[in-house]
C-alpha cells in the first residue's frame, strides 16, 4: 500500500465582518469594520493509503466539508499543504479533477432540466471517456445502483433516493482513483441506504478506489470504513483504524461522548 | 484532441438555448417588452424633433436617430446577452453551485463563455434576425450597404467579446462581497450611460465624447452602431476596431489576474 492522500498542517481561515444583533446592531455593523477570523480547519495532518475507505467524522461545522473542498482543489488552504496522488489540488485544479470523483450529498451536480442519461453523456465528454470504457462503466454502475429505470427522466422529477444514486453514478463515469462522498446517505430511506453502501463496497473491491466518506450515520461507518478520522472544531482528535475505536465500546456512544467533550471544551475556551 | 476539448463545452451552449426556451411565457413577454421600449423611445425622439427648429440635432436627422435607436436595440441583443454574466457568476457563488463546476477538469471561464455563446446563437435566430427584418419592413432602418453591414457584424461580435470579458472580470467581485446585486445595478447604469445606450455619445460636448469613446463601454455598443449608420470614415473605423481589440485583450488579462487572486478568497456558501 502506498500513500495516496496526505495533508500536512492544513489550516483554513474564513474572515467575516462582525455583525451585531438587532436593528441598532445592524446600523453599528455598517460603520464598524471589525473582522472575525474563524479557523474552520486548524492544523490538520493525516495520510490515507491507496484502497482505503476512510470515514471522516465530525459534528456539524467541525470542518469536514472544508477539508474535502481543499482536497478537491476548490478551496485554497490558508496555511499548510496537501497532496493527492502527488498533486497539490488547489495549484493544479484541472489536473487533479481528472482523477477524482466528488459527490456533495446536499446538492446535485447533474443538469437539473436534462434527462439523467444526457447528463452522463455530457460528463463523458468532459472527462473524455472512450465509448468502450463508457459502456463498461455504465454496465457496472447499473449493476450496483440500478439507474436504468429512471435514466430518461429529467433530474428535477427524480426522488431524492434516485437523484442521489444518479449523482454517485455520475461521479464514477471516469473511473476516478479517489472518490469523495460528502454525506452520500443524507435523507435516504433504509433500502436505498443499503444499496448505496453495497455500491460503495463493490466499487472499492473491484477497482481499488480510495474513498473518503463524511457522514453522520454511524452504521455507514461501521459497515464501510476501515480507517477513521474524527475532527472537532477544526482539529483532528482521532486518527486510527476502526477496530481501535470499537474496542472502546459502542461506536455511537463513543462518538457522542467525543462530540460532547469537544463542545464543553470549546465553551470553556470561549469563556476564557 | 483539440476538437474534443471544444466538444466538451458545447453542451453548456446548447443547454442555455434550451433553457431560454423552456419558459415560453417569459420568452415572449421579454420579446414584447423589449420591442415596446424601442417604440417608446421612438416617439420620445419624434416629439423632440417635432418641437425643434433644426431638422438635424448633433449630426443626427430624425431617420438617422430612428435607425440609431433600432440598431441600439439590436446590438444590445448581440452584445448585451452577456450583460448578465456578472450576475450569473454572483448566483453561482451565492448558492455555492460554483463548487460543482470547480471539481471538474474544465475551465470555469470557458463554461461561462460557452453559455454566453449559446445565448447569442439563440438570440440570433429567435430575436435578432426576425426583428431585423421587421424593422426593415416598417422602415425604421434601411437595407444597409454591404461593406458597412459586414463591418458592423464583425464589430458587434467584438463588442460581444468585450462585454463578456468585462462581465467576467466584474462578476469576480462577487467573490469578495456577498451582496453583489447592488454593485450590478450601479454598473448597469454606468454601462447604459457610457455605451451610448441612453443617448448617442455625440450629444455630449466634443471633449467628453472623445473621452467616452476611449472607454471600454463605447466598444461594447456605440462603435458597431456608428459603423452601421456609416457615421465613421474608413480611417476611423480601423481605429475603432483596433480599440475594441485592445479592450478585449486588456479586460481578458484583467479577468485572468483577478481570477487567480479571487479563487483564493472563495468561500463556498451553503455547506
Amino acid at each position: 500500500m502506498s500513500t495516496i492522500i496526505s495533508a500536512e498542517h492544513l489550516v483554513k481561515e474564513f474572515k467575516t465582518n462582525k455583525k451585531y444583533p438587532g436593528l441598532r446592531g445592524t446600523v453599528k455593523s455598517l460603520f464598524t469594520n471589525e473582522k472575525i477570523i474563524k479557523r474552520a480547519v486548524d492544523d490538520v495532518s493525516f495520510s490515507i493509503q491507496e484502497g482505503e475507505i476512510v470515514g471522516y467524522i465530525g459534528s456539524n461545522g467541525a470542518g469536514k466539508s472544508t477539508t474535502i473542498k481543499m482536497l478537491t482543489g476548490i478551496l485554497v488552504p490558508t496555511e499548510g499543504t496537501c497532496h493527492v496522488r502527488g498533486i497539490e489540488p488547489y495549484k493544479n485544479r484541472m489536473e487533479n479533477a481528472k482523477n477524482i470523483g466528488v459527490v456533495f450529498g446536499q446538492r446535485t451536480q447533474l443538469w437539473w432540466d436534462l434527462p439523467v442519461i444526457e447528463s452522463f453523456t455530457v460528463l463523458k465528454g468532459i472527462y473524455q471517456v472512450s465509448d468502450h470504457d463508457y459502456k463498461q462503466r455504465m454496465e457496472f454502475v447499473n449493476d450496483i445502483l440500478g439507474i436504468k429505470d429512471f435514466e430518461n427522466s429529467a433530474v428535477r422529477t427524480l426522488s431524492l433516493g434516485q437523484r442521489m444514486r444518479a449523482d454517485v453514478a455520475s461521479a464514477l463515469i471516469h473511473n476516478p482513483k479517489v472518490l469523495y462522498l460528502d454525506e452520500p446517505t443524507i435523507g435516504l430511506d433504509v433500502v436505498v441506504k443499503d444499496k448505496m453502501r453495497e455500491a460503495i463496497r463493490e466499487l472499492n473491491r473491484n477497482f481499488h478506489t480510495t474513498i473518503i466518506l463524511t457522514t453522520h450515520d454511524m452504521i455507514d461507518i461501521e459497515e464501510l470504513c476501515n480507517h477513521i478520522i474524527i475532527i472537532d472544531n477544526g482539529k483532528i482528535i482521532f486518527d486510527d483504524m476502526l477496530q481501535v475505536l470499537l474496542k472502546q465500546g459502542d461506536l455511537t456512544d463513543i462518538v457522542k461522548k467525543i462530540f460532547i467533550k469537544g463542545e464543553t471544551n470549546s465553551d470553556e475556551n470561549k469563556s476564557n | 484532441m483539440r476538437i474534443n476539448r471544444i466538444k466538451c463545452y458545447t453542451p453548456f451552449a446548447l443547454n442555455t438555448i434550451k433553457r431560454s426556451m423552456a419558459y415560453k411565457g417569459a420568452f415572449f413577454i421579454t420579446l414584447v417588452s423589449r420591442l415596446f421600449t424601442v417604440f417608446v423611445i421612438y416617439f420620445l425622439w419624434k416629439a423632440i424633433y417635432g418641437s425643434s427648429v433644426n431638422s438635424i440635432i448633433r449630426g443626427f436627422s430624425f431617420p438617422e436617430m430612428t435607425a440609431y435607436i433600432t440598431m441600439n436595440f439590436l446590438t444590445g441583443l448581440i452584445t448585451g446577452v452577456t450583460g448578465s454574466i456578472a450576475m450569473q457568476i454572483a448566483f453561482d457563488v451565492s448558492d455555492g453551485s460554483i463548487s460543482i463546476q470547480l471539481v471538474r477538469p474544465i475551465s470555469y471561464r470557458l463554461i461561462k463563455f460557452s453559455e454566453s455563446l449559446g445565448g447569442l446563437c439563440g438570440n440570433g435566430f429567435f430575436q435578432i434576425i426576425p426583428f431585423f427584418l421587421i424593422f426593415i419592413v416598417i422602415g425604421f432602418i434601411k437595407v444597409p450597404m454591404s461593406i458597412n453591414f459586414i463591418l458592423y457584424l464583425f464589430s458587434a461580435f467584438l463588442g460581444f467579446l468585450c462585454m463578456f470579458c468585462f462581465g467576467f472580470f466584474f462578476g469576480l467581485f462577487s467573490f469578495y462581497t456577498t451582496y453583489f446585486f447592488g454593485f450590478n445595478m450601479a454598473m448597469s447604469v454606468i454601462l447604459q450611460f457610457f455605451s451610448g445606450s441612453l443617448i448617442p455619445l455625440t450629444f455630449f460636448p466634443e471633449y467628453l465624447e472623445k473621452t467616452f469613446r476611449l472607454f471600454p463601454f463605447a466598444s461594447m455598443n456605440y462603435t458597431p452602431i456608428m459603423i452601421y449608420l456609416g457615421k465613421l470614415s474608413g480611417k476611423e473605423i480601423v481605429y475603432a476596431l483596433m480599440l475594441q481589440i485592445v479592450w478585449i485583450l486588456l479586460l481578458y488579462l484583467a479577468g485572468k489576474i483577478l481570477w487567480s487572486s479571487a479563487i483564493k478568497r472563495l468561500t463556498i456558501l451553503g455547506g
